[in-house]
């Protein structure tokens, strides 16, 4: 009976995660970062437990590992020699599993592609994020710019927009970059 | 220049070599451009040096130990041939038990009792170490028996990570547990933990925290220059006021008050105290054989491992004495290791 359940720990909420594990057919429950491991891995015995690879809680669960072979061991450690690659992106994008006997080898390679899955959706919207971010940090430096022409020099909003298009154009710069070296220089 | 070496360490006292090297600008003399890579956990600071996401660690001198040996499977080759710091762990009791417990007589045979007592409860005492292969399990274990209490039976073991001992302790998950400085001292300051018993006065062997490294890279030139270097680093650090000096740094770095480093760092006055936390960090980098087949035992006596194979060839390509006279002899002149 327990060899055939896909029951996975997680430890920390990320419900999203949860989603995608449950769509591949995992059962799941949860638990906090600080909670007692022992108490929740001996209570609910999962096949598997996931968790961030910077969790301090990694610590404890070598220790549950060390006890006994029924509970489950690092997964993402070399201990085939193969999978190296696997491991190492796992390390890249701050995954762990610790997977018992229990978990056939397919069942493991669908957690962790589901979670690597999930790692590289997380990582390309916090890029998004950083992205957006950018622009918009950039759009308010060209604003202010043409305020400032605006100001001093009495143009129109088109009109400044095109002097610092043109002052772009010609140093080779980004618009952004212009309107930096702008208040820069008004400010020196 | 290329890119930058990345070292990894867990917040705690004895990671203060790292912080020396860098502040006093050790690492450049060196020719060695290293980026310092504060990591949460010895699992992961294991699987970083593995994978090859760091150069070097400092680390638990049973992870290269059990990396040999074969726990962390075959293609796990660690090793280390620098020792970094001796002394400076202890074991603290939850300041309130350990009150009832001495209010009847010596404390030892108030913990037996008491471990006695609710050995067969839901509840049986709980100690915490920080890893299954850290010197910090054997030291409890040592310690538990020397009152006569079976670790296996009497008690619980338990691993709790540095960073969250002083909440368990708080929350009474756990009764006790033997950790590295600064957390006896952050704890007994905050009057939850009394410390009992430090790897000073338990009388074990000192060796705490090396330098690991992959084996591949053991003869790299960078490795030979980081180890003259850190070596330099801990002997700098004879001079206490150096050492007084280097607790800034040190306090800055890990975000404590100095005052929470200064027992490890600072307490000279060894004899006055029951549990001196004062850690050494100079004067015995070559690492130590004797202190691996040690620890290689222990683990056996201790951890439920299967019999290893050749525990002296297990030590041997572990602790590698070779390499570091080899770094001592023409490290004395960075500039050499270069040309």
């Amino acid at each position: 009976m327990p060899a055939a359940t896909k029951d996975i720990l997680l430890i920390g909420h990320d419900p999203t995660l949860v989603l995608a594990l449950q769509d591949a057919g995992f059962v799941v429950a949860c638990v906090d970062e600080d909670a007692d491991l022992y108490r929740a891995v001996g209570a609910l015995q999962p096949t598997a437990i996931l968790l961030h690879a910077d969790s301090p809680s990694r610590d404890t669960l070598e220790h549950l590992a060390s006890l006994s072979r029924r509970y489950p061991q690092p997964a993402l450690l070399l201990h085939s020699g193969q999978d190296v690659e696997v491991a190492r992106q796992a390390l890249d994008l701050g995954i762990s599993a610790y997977v018992s006997e229990g978990l056939s080898a397919t069942a493991m390679r669908a957690l962790i592609e589901v979670s690597l899955q999930h790692a590289r959706q997380i990582q390309s919207l916090r890029k998004e994020l950083a992205r957006s971010q950018r622009s918009l940090a950039e759009r308010k430096l060209i604003d202010a710019a043409k305020c400032q022409l605006m100001e001093v020099e009495g143009l129109n909003e088109g009109a400044a927009y095109q002097r610092l298009k043109t002052i772009a154009m010609n140093t080779r710069i980004s618009i952004g970059a212009a309107a930096r070296a702008l208040l820069q220089g008004q400010d020196s | 220049m290329s890119t930058a070496l990345q070292i990894a360490y867990l917040p705690l006292t004895d990671a203060l070599p790292l912080f020396v090297a860098r502040e006093r600008g050790l690492f450049q003399e060196f020719g060695l451009n290293v980026q310092l890579r504060p990591l949460k956990s010895w699992a992961q600071l294991r699987d970083a040096l593995l994978l090859g996401d760091i150069d070097a660690a400092h680390c638990l001198p049973g992870i290269p130990l059990a990396a040999q040996a074969g726990l962390y499977g075959a293609t796990a080759p660690l090793a280390t041939a620098l020792s970094l710091s001796h002394y400076g762990n202890a074991i603290s009791l939850y300041r309130p038990l350990y009150d009832s417990l001495v209010t009847e007589g010596p404390l030892n045979a108030g913990l037996r009792r008491h471990a006695l007592q609710c050995r067969d409860s839901h509840r049986p005492l709980t100690l915490a170490s920080v890893f299954p292969v850290s010197k910090h399990e054997f030291e409890l274990r040592h310690w538990l028996r020397a009152m006569d209490l079976d670790p296996e039976l009497d008690l619980r073991l338990v691993v709790i990570p540095p960073p969250l001992v002083a909440q368990s302790l708080r929350d009474r998950r756990i009764d006790g547990f033997c950790v590295g400085e600064p957390w006896n001292s952050l704890t007994a300051s905050q009057g939850i933990g009394q410390i009992v018993a430090s790897s000073r006065s338990l009388g074990l062997p000192g060796l705490e925290k090396v330098l690991a490294v992959r084996e591949s890279w053991l003869e790299h030139p960078d490795h030979l220059a980081l180890i003259a270097c850190l070596q330099s680093a801990g002997n700098w650090l004879e001079n206490p006021a150096n050492r007084e000096r280097a607790m800034t740094w040190l306090g800055a770095a890990l975000d404590l008050p100095p005052g929470i480093l200064s027992p490890a760092l600072l307490a000279t006055d060894d004899g006055g105290h029951a549990a001196p936390l004062h850690i050494d960090f100079s004067g015995l980098g070559r690492p130590d054989r004797w202190i691996a087949r040690w620890m290689l035992g222990q683990m056996q006596n201790n951890l439920a491992i299967a019999p290893l194979h050749d525990p002296r060839h297990i030590c041997r390509r572990a602790f590698r004495c070779d390499i570091y006279d080899l770094a001592m002899e023409i490290g004395a002149t960075p500039a050499a290791i270069r040309s």
